[in-house]
């Protein structure tokens, strides 16, 4: 109740969450003209290491077209990856407007996700572009076209599940300062740990697929390649686990937050 | 001394209250150590090391809607960390605060800007956490930008500002937006002499407009003139309510009774402070006392006291025509006052042995300030000095407050014709 309060105060701030947002936006991609193409390299460079790695050297032909397939896990866990460590810092990051205003300090982590998806849109339309090209290769991908609108349900999803995590490590952050770079080794292992640059069945021993269920990333990703890659509708049981992760995350990373917020200024 | 009684509970039901504080409690921690990593904390295995004090004790003020309410009190005595907490900036240990309508908020220093953005970003995302739109900031862009007067930087990213020009920038926000109170913490403090007289002027404006305003200053005659009502803080307690002119007042008189307390206490120490001698030492001045009126050794007077050098001197042997003489200066080195005993037309034939020498100001006419003494005694053509104390004496004249700026207090009237 006292979080649904909350939320709605949210909506009365859409203007400053926006202008936040842009603020992001701003500062990451400051000084330079080509700063979203840059931001772009990222994932671009990150499938053709390992397109060279699976493709070129290990000579893995289990996955056709790899690049797709792992740009359909990759561009999810990138704004998942971001949110998480853009959240962390946001604070600290923000301190000259936390020490001096008041507004409800979670725009801050929001906005910081807020900015990741709009990354998200753009490299999703650079995806669909790669897509067109690979379409004419091999008709058949066109069909991801069709199943786009899944994303309707699943960004939110993702969105929820990354925010909430992003709000209790930007709140513990202000506590603990080497949070950030905690997280940052975390979610290395968690990334390898996500079947991200590889399948699970075939690829990952029977005795070890238990786990992968308690991974909430599993199957928010596997959601994202089915509609990204293997153009089908994702698994209900998948969709459903990860809006339960979602909502898990979200509930306790607000809590978390709205709990050490009113002290954040004395911190800081 | 009158104090007012202000402990009990502010008054929740008063119609038209704009701002209510009640019962509030803060309490600092001061740490001698303080751990902010995981990586510390798992070697010393604590978290922190701290004491803590109670910066505020159980304050609690209404504000009436369309007041202007000042909160006045030494250095450190909590008045900013009551605006942080009227600001929801901080989080009162005990205590309820209650606020109708929008807060705008300038605290010390200045408002939340961010360095990256440019002055016009930073304008635009003020405007939306106090809640305007875009359109009502744009609307408003043109007046908060002539305000400042930073028509040439409001493109440049404020980190590249003085704080002179973040300060009007933020005093230009905050004053702009259209708020239903107003909370500002020593803006008469900084910025120039003309901003200041600007900002003064928009705050009387605003205060027209019927606002609420909530002011922490030093600068005690502003207060007084500009606000109606007053709370002092001392130490964390409110030790005065009521009328503006009477809070300050009552303050005024504290202060400067403490500061004669102090001075009693300093006198001799301030006394003694070595400066530069010379002279040739046929007469020496043994020692210099500052008296008040009633013949009691001071460091600190007020403007319009009676004030006496009091000079004693030993002569090793007889001299001829001695003069005796005394320059002041200002802290920084201006000199305000040289003249010496042949100028008043006493010149004693011959002196010897032990003696005094006194000069009086029946009505010190220096105003607010600290000032350094040099006294000397020379012979009749001002060519041999016996001897002479360099700047080796200080004292303060305490700023009274309505007083005449500059030097000296003039003598002179004013006139309708
Ligand atoms: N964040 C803080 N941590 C610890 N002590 C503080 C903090 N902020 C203020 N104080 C202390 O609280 C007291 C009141 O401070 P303040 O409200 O700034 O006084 P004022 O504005 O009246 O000069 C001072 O002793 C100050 O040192
Ligand atoms: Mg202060």
């Amino acid at each position: 109740m006292y979080l649904l309060a909350h939320l709605k105060d949210l909506i009365e701030y859409k203007e400053l969450l926006y202008n936040l947002a842009k603020k992001e936006l701003k500062i990451k991609y400051k000084n330079s003209a080509l700063g979203f193409f840059w931001s772009l390299l990222n994932p671009i460079l990150t499938m053709l290491v390992f397109s060279l790695v699976f493709v070129v050297i290990f000579k893995f032909k289990g996955i056709e077209y790899y690049s797709i397939f792992l740009l359909a896990g990759l561009l999810p866990w990138n704004f998942f990856n971001a949110s998480v460590m853009g959240g962390a810092g946001s604070i600290i990051a923000n301190s000259s407007l936390v020490k001096k205003v008041y507004f409800p300090r979670e725009l801050i982590p929001i906005s910081v996700a807020l900015a990741s998806l709009v990354n998200l849109f753009l490299e999703l339309l650079v995806f669909l572009v790669f897509i067109i090209v690979v379409g004419f290769l091999s008709p058949k991908y066109f069909a991801v076209f069709k199943f786009l609108p899944y994303l309707v349900i699943l960004l939110p999803i993702l969105f929820l599940f990354s925010v909430g995590l992003a709000l209790l490590v930007a709140a513990l952050n202000v506590y603990l300062r080497d949070i950030q770079h905690i997280i940052t080794i975390l979610l290395m292992v968690w990334f390898y740990a996500s079947p991200i640059i590889y399948k699970i069945d075939g690829m990952v021993p029977p005795k070890l697929i238990p786990f992968y269920k308690l991974n909430p990333m599993t199957d928010i990703i596997l959601s994202f390649k089915s509609v990204l890659y293997w153009r089908h509708a994702p698994n209900l049981n998948w969709v459903l686990l990860s809006l339960f992760y979602a909502i898990i995350s979200f509930l306790i990373g607000y809590a978390v937050f709205l709990r050490l917020e009113p002290d954040f200024a004395e911190e800081l | 001394m009158a104090l007012f009684p202000v402990k009990g509970r502010a008054n929740k039901n008063v119609k038209g209250t704009a701002v209510t504080a009640q019962g509030i409690w803060k309490e600092f921690r001061v740490y001698h150590e303080k751990n902010q990593s995981i990586k510390e904390i798992f070697i010393k295995r604590k978290r922190a090391e701290y004491e803590t004090f109670w910066a505020l004790k159980d304050v609690s003020f209404a504000v009436k809607q369309g007041i202007t309410f000042g909160l006045i009190g030494e250095n450190g005595s909590g008045k900013s960390t009551m605006l942080k907490i009227l600001a929801k900036i901080l989080r009162a240990n005990q205590g309820t605060v209650e606020i109708k309508g929008k807060v705008s908020a300038l605290l010390e220093l200045g408002t939340g800007f961010h360095p990256e953005l440019t002055g016009r970003e930073n304008v635009f995302l003020n405007g939306s956490i106090l809640g305007l739109s875009r359109k009502e900031i744009s609307k408003r862009f043109n007046d908060i930008v002539a305000f400042s007067e930073l028509e040439q930087f409001i493109d440049s990213p404020v980190k590249t500002y003085s704080s002179g020009m973040y300060v009007r920038l933020g005093f230009a926000v905050a004053t702009n937006v259209d708020p239903d109170v107003l909370l500002i913490d020593e803006i008469l403090a900084v910025g120039d002499e003309a901003f200041q007289r600007k900002s003064l002027d928009k705050l009387y404006e605003l205060k027209k407009q019927k606002k609420t305003i909530i002011v922490v200053s030093h600068a005690l005659s502003s207060i007084a003139e500009i606000c109606d009502e007053a709370i002092w803080l001392d130490k964390g307690e409110i030790k005065a309510a009521g009328k503006a002119r009477k809070v300050v007042a009552t303050y005024l008189r504290e202060v400067n009774r403490k500061e004669e307390e102090r001075s009693d206490n300093e006198d001799e120490e301030r006394l003694a402070t070595p400066g530069s001698r010379r002279g040739s030492g046929e007469l020496q001045i043994k020692s210099v006392k500052l008296l008040d009126g009633r013949g009691k050794e001071r460091s600190i007077f007020k403007t319009g006291d009676k004030l006496i050098f009091r000079m004693e001197y030993e002569a090793k042997q007889p001299i001829e025509k001695p003069i005796f003489g005394f320059t002041l200066y200002t802290r920084s080195g201006v000199l305000c006052i040289g003249t010496n005993s042949r100028i008043f037309g006493l010149v004693p034939d011959k002196l010897s042995g032990n003696g005094v020498m006194e000069y009086e100001f029946d009505k010190l006419p220096l105003l607010g300030g600290e000032y350094e003494l040099t006294v000397v005694v020379h012979d009749i053509t001002g060519m041999h000095i016996f001897d002479s104390h360099d700047k080796k004496y200080h004292f303060r004249v305490s700023a009274i407050d309505n007083s005449d700026i500059g030097l000296f207090k003039t003598s002179g009237s004013w006139r309708m014709s």
